[in-house]
């Protein structure tokens, strides 16, 4: 018998397996625990999809995240159908446990129609986990689990868990709740990363995911928190003090998943890979080492991760040449921004020129990058704004010879919970709406009245039509620019009385 | 723009002469080729053509070996163009090289594409377009294809977005 269940439930972007369920389930391995992980997400994507007529998936798709999106009886009836045919799958297996993985906001509204027609059929103790416990959309971190709270005062969970899995699921399994993190407002305690087991994707359909890599990719981990503390990221509150595993045990887990599931491509699903330079170097030497003792070619793996921009002083040309030839792909950098005093107000802690020293020696090394832009910082001018224009212009060469391969806008700057904007916002001089807290992109900055939230989506409208027309791919327009029309439009109706 | 043009140069039977010319009126270089030329153009945003013209190589500039076979030859050989600081890539191997034959046999070809090495006299010819960079993007469509994808990005979406906004009251 099954003892536990594990579900992914959408709305996630189906390019590989998720990390949760995968951890979680390694977990459960090592205690002996039979268990089971239900993808619901990818047969959302890849069956769901195309067993509606595509007017009806977009319709379906949008109320998944857009707030006030409504559905017609028979869109919400398609949806339905789906969600039952997968609570009979679930009852079919009778599992003592039902974990739900909860990856963000975007799974919330899926996670509530699945509850509100699973719990009147059965008892399995449902218990739910991950960053879309919050109400927050940009955000990670929040004193309160309102959506948590929400389930379980409306009586569709039995317990959450808050933070990581190695604490908790082991004190659930031996059925102790009174632990930090289960049914708590506060986070459960950090684990110790050095100790943590191998993921356990065997119940993924790694190569039906839409990863653009014939062979798939999978997700690892190399840290937990962050080495540096930008004002508006709460990755330090959520997840602690940085905390990473050495090159040895990294270079270890990625041959173990090669040589367990035949997948050669791999994500680093945490804030960066290159926080510790040393240990980065020696996971690099060692994929080498590993390539050339099995007559393996030079870039036979391949990994993508977030990464910081470093100085030169910092990290060496020949560190981007160990990466380039261990299989670095693609590397997702938060840039923000093209003005330097901006990037200082940001805690970024590189320059400019440490920029163009990076994207030199990524595209020498054909490691490609993925730009992350946030448009509308408290203290963004025209002027910086024209910068970040420029640096756009500037990396266009980037570009045209394949290392650039995207540019992410984002939804202009939010104010999140956890962050140092939230806990300090003196210290850009910002302030709240009609005397509310300053939150989300509800704020104005004294020092920068005209930077109101229109004004901001402007730019961000500009920059993405800017981007465009140099050539830059560019990701998920759509997406934002239907939120910024749903926030924009929820701030009239709270604001201004408006109703469109 | 930026224009880098890198050869590789034969001299040893004397300097190979060049001329280097962007749409029939810009002359960019003319004389003893170079290994490197260097130069920034102010030209307007449409299409160009790049010519490099090998002349004044005589029946004397090539040296045969016992068996008849070519040893020595005067020539220039394009090794990198670089269009604001963009290397071209396939966009090189499109240029067509128009020879002066000294004796035209009809097997021989009106132009030969692809070619870099130049060997007749004749002229190097290739097409691009200003910006650069925007050609280049364009014909290279480097990146991952969002479209059909729940990443994708739609220009009539961001036209309604912007007259949509800008109409709102700035609340």
């Amino acid at each position: 018998m099954t003892r536990v269940l594990i579900l992914t439930v959408p709305r996630v972007a189906p390019m590989r397996p998720a990390a949760a369920p995968a951890i979680i389930k390694g977990i459960l391995n090592k205690l002996d625990i039979d268990n089971k992980i239900f993808d619901i997400n990818l047969d959302y994507f890849n069956n769901f999809k195309n067993s509606v007529d595509p007017d009806t998936f977009n319709h379906v798709d949008e109320y998944l995240f857009v707030d006030k999106k409504e559905l017609t009886k028979e869109q919400l009836s398609a949806l339905h159908a789906f969600i039952d045919q997968w609570i009979d799958k679930i009852i079919q297996h009778n599992p003592e446990k039902l974990l739900i993985s909860v990856f963000s906001w975007q799974a919330q509204r899926f996670t509530v129609e699945l509850l509100t027609r699973l719990r009147p059929q059965t008892n399995i103790e449902v218990i739910v986990g991950g960053q879309g416990l919050i109400r927050e959309e940009n955000g990670s971190y929040s004193a309160i689990p309102r959506f948590a709270h929400y389930l379980k005062n409306n009586k569709l969970i039995d317990h959450w868990i808050r933070g990581e899995a190695e604490t908790t699921v082991p004190e659930i399994m031996r059925g102790n709740y009174d632990v930090a993190g289960v049914d708590t407002d506060f986070l459960a305690k950090y684990s110790n990363i050095k100790d943590h087991s191998y993921m356990d994707f065997t119940d993924f359909d790694i190569l039906s995911y839409q990863s653009g890599y014939s062979d798939g990719v999978l997700p690892m981990e190399t840290s937990r928190g962050c080495v540096r503390n930008c004002v508006f990221c709460d990755i330090p509150t959520m997840q602690g003090g940085f905390r990473f595993k050495t090159g040895e045990q990294l270079a270890n887990e990625m041959i173990h998943y090669y040589e367990k599931y035949n997948v050669r491509s791999f994500f680093f699903h945490d804030a960066l890979c290159n926080g510790s330079v040393k240990d980065f170097r020696k996971f690099n030497t060692l994929l080498l080492e590993y390539y050339e003792k099995n007559n393996l070619p030079d870039r036979y793996f391949k990994y993508s991760s977030h990464a910081i921009v470093h100085s030169q002083q910092q990290f060496k040309p020949i560190d981007f040449e160990i990466m380039g030839r261990a299989g670095a792909d693609t590397m997702v950098i938060g840039v923000e921004s093209g003005s330097d005093k901006v990037r200082a107000d940001m805690r970024k802690n590189y320059v400019g020129a440490d920029l163009d020293y990076n994207m030199a020696e990524y595209s020498k090394h054909k490691i490609q990058v993925y730009f992350l832009i946030i448009v509308g910082f408290p203290t963004e001018t025209r002027e910086d704004f024209e910068l970040t224009l420029k640096m756009l212009k500037d990396n266009q060469k980037y570009v045209a010879d394949g290392t650039i391969i995207g540019v992410n806008l984002g939804t202009t700057l939010t104010i999140e919970e956890g962050t140092a904007m939230y806990n300090e916002p003196e210290k850009l001089n910002i302030i709240g709406i009609n005397g509310q807290r300053p939150q989300g992109p509800d704020w104005r900055c004294i020092d920068n009245p005209g930077l109101t939230y229109k004004e901001r989506i402007m730019r961000r409208l500009e920059a993405q039509e800017y981007a465009v027309s140099l050539g830059y791919t560019f990701w998920k327009g759509d997406d934002q620019i239907k939120v910024m029309t749903d926030k924009y439009q929820e701030r009239l109706r709270r604001l201004a009385g408006v109703i469109h | 723009m930026k224009l880098d043009i890198t050869l590789a140069v034969e001299r040893r039977l004397g300097d190979p002469l060049l001329k280097i010319i962007v749409d029939d009126y810009l002359t960019l270089a003319d004389g003893p080729a170079l290994e490197e030329y260097h130069f920034d153009l102010h030209i307007p945003d449409e299409p160009h053509s790049l010519k490099i013209i090998h002349h004044g190589k005589t029946v004397e500039d090539h040296q045969l070996d016992s068996n008849g076979n070519i040893e020595i030859d005067k020539h220039v050989e394009i090794k990198s163009i670089l269009m604001d600081d963009i290397a071209l890539e396939r966009e090189l191997w499109d240029g067509k090289f128009f020879p002066v034959y000294l004796h035209k046999a009809d097997t021989e070809p009106y132009f030969i594409c692809p070619n870099l090495y130049l060997g007749h006299n004749g002229t190097w010819q290739l097409e691009f377009i200003t910006p650069a960079a925007n050609w280049l993007i364009a014909g290279r469509k480097h990146g991952p294809k969002l479209e059909g994808t729940i990443f994708k990005t739609n220009q009539e979406i961001l036209k309604s977005a912007k007259a949509f906004f800008k109409d709102l009251p700035d609340v």
